[in-house]
């Protein structure tokens, strides 16, 4: 039968499974990202979620979803072309440029479509895009879909960046991509001088703030406040569903750009958008933003401090990341998985990075204490990662 | 040439793989995945002053398949002739 042909090629490699004894994807989330989450319906400490500033659960920022979902229903049924352009819509634009600092920002479902639309809308064979070799799929897959030159460079390597920028002469324009903050890593980005690179060499920058937004900056305004970038005239991406505990993407830049993309841009124009619920959350996350910022930095910091000291009495190779991200380094996949289940049997969930996400036998297990824990879950987390120590 | 395409793969691979022979495979023993892969090709590129696609090169297995395949598009190592 041909149908079995067809569906007999998507047999999962369940083999790490097995080794570890772990699936550590797709776990059922039975609550919100409270101070203690159910998974499976286990109590477990929360250190994997992107929830930065801890604020998915907050009472405000649920209010104000609650009314938006009062006062529009939960979609308006179109895309932002069509009758999905709120004025909520409208107003968070304007509230996240004036945020980041840049002329204009449209809205798409995801940062995934951001990055992927942004490349197949702005270039083309003629082009070369130079992405560091560290950032994320939805960046490479979608400069792989424009079919343009790729040239990745080595990890934060100004020198291996400026070399190929220095040969790469002949194309309509060269894109230099590159993420602000590393999130299987921790690691910044020296976007600064990145910047300037690309102000020698006539190239354009991109850069991907969603790990930032929220998170750098004396007020959470990501990269380009951190690095004291102003009078910034490249492109800026960001996803809205971690620091700013949310869903949904941005892209940000000079206003002949966006009213382009507000065209052309496919991932845009033919997607749903984002649900009213959505749009007012966001909104409210920023407001508290503006007034709170320096309280809930100070115990992200905090929080990731008192992890990263439990990780080095463990004995864990942890990467010394500027981020408030503790990465473990693991080697392999099958000891990355061992780690995952480790910390899940002692009721931590964490995150596991295997490859194609990090260079093959790189595993990396990420751990973020949001700002909305406890200092006793924080202890607690402390406490069992030392306890379990190094496999 | 030889000398040359290893050199670039250890410059690429930040010199985790100190024993890179022509007999290495890239996948299984320098962890060479497609992003890497990119990269050497790139800095082969400036390394021979031409042009190579990835499709030519996605179906090499260790280090000396890359030789062949450089040689195979004619390109020559004039180097040693100023040395």
């Amino acid at each position: 039968m041909y149908l079995n042909e067809f569906y007999n090629r998507f047999s999962l490699d369940e083999r790490l499974v097995e080794v570890a004894g772990h699936n550590p994807y797709y776990q059922r989330i039975d609550s919100g990202l409270n101070e203690i989450i159910l998974v499976n319906e286990q109590t477990m400490i929360d250190l994997a979620s992107n929830n930065y500033l801890g604020l998915a659960t907050d009472e405000r920022v649920k209010l104000a979803a609650v009314q938006a979902v009062q006062k529009y229903g939960v979609s308006l049924c179109g895309t932002p072309i069509a009758t999905g352009y709120s004025d909520l819509y409208q107003r968070l634009e304007g509230k996240l440029a004036n945020f980041v600092g840049l002329e204009e920002t449209i809205l798409l479902p995801t940062c995934y479509q951001a990055n992927n639309g942004l490349f197949s809308s702005i270039s083309g064979p003629q082009d070369l895009i130079v992405v560091d070799r560290c950032a994320h799929s939805s960046l490479i897959q979608g400069i792989k879909a424009a079919g343009c030159k790729i040239r990745p460079f080595l990890h934060n390597n100004l020198e291996h960046l400026e070399g190929i920028l220095q040969r790469s002469a002949g194309y309509r324009q060269v894109f230099v991509v590159t993420e602000s903050v590393f999130s299987t890593e921790g690691s910044v980005a020296p976007f600064k001088e990145i910047v300037q690179l690309c102000e020698n060499y006539q190239a354009l920058p991109v850069i991907d703030d969603s790990h930032g937004i929220g998170v750098l900056g004396g007020s959470g305004r990501g990269i380009l406040e951190e690095q004291r970038i102003s009078r910034y005239r490249g492109i800026y991406t960001a996803s809205l569903g971690k620091a700013m505990a949310s869903s949904g993407g941005m892209i940000s830049g000079e206003k002949r750009l966006i009213d382009y993309l507000k065209y052309y841009c496919p991932h845009l124009v033919y997607s749903t958008a984002l649900s009213p619920a959505v749009l007012a959350g966001t909104e409210a996350v920023l407001d508290i933003i503006h007034s709170e910022f320096g309280a809930l930095k100070g115990r992200l910091v905090t929080y990731q401090q008192e992890i990263y000291q439990s990780l080095v009495k463990g004995g864990f190779t942890v990467l010394p990341g500027e981020a408030p991200i503790n990465s473990i380094q693991c080697g392999s996949k099958e000891a990355t998985f061992i780690l995952t289940k480790m910390l899940y049997d002692q009721g931590i969930l964490s995150t596991p990075f295997i490859e194609p996400s990090v260079p093959i036998n790189d595993g990396r297990v990420r751990l973020i204490a949001g700002a909305n824990l406890s200092e006793d879950s924080v202890a607690e987390a402390a406490e069992i990662i030392q306890r379990i120590g190094c496999p | 040439m030889e000398d040359r395409v290893i050199s670039t793969l250890k410059h690429i691979l930040n010199k985790r793989y100190m024993q890179i022979t022509l007999e290495s495979r890239l996948r299984e023993d320098l962890n060479v995945d497609s992003l890497d892969l990119l990269m050497i090709l790139g800095d082969l590129e400036d390394e021979f002053a031409t042009t190579l696609s990835d499709e030519d090169f996605s179906d090499v297995v260790t280090v000396n398949d890359i030789v062949i395949k450089l040689r195979a598009r004619r390109i020559q190592d004039y180097r040693h002739v100023f040395e």
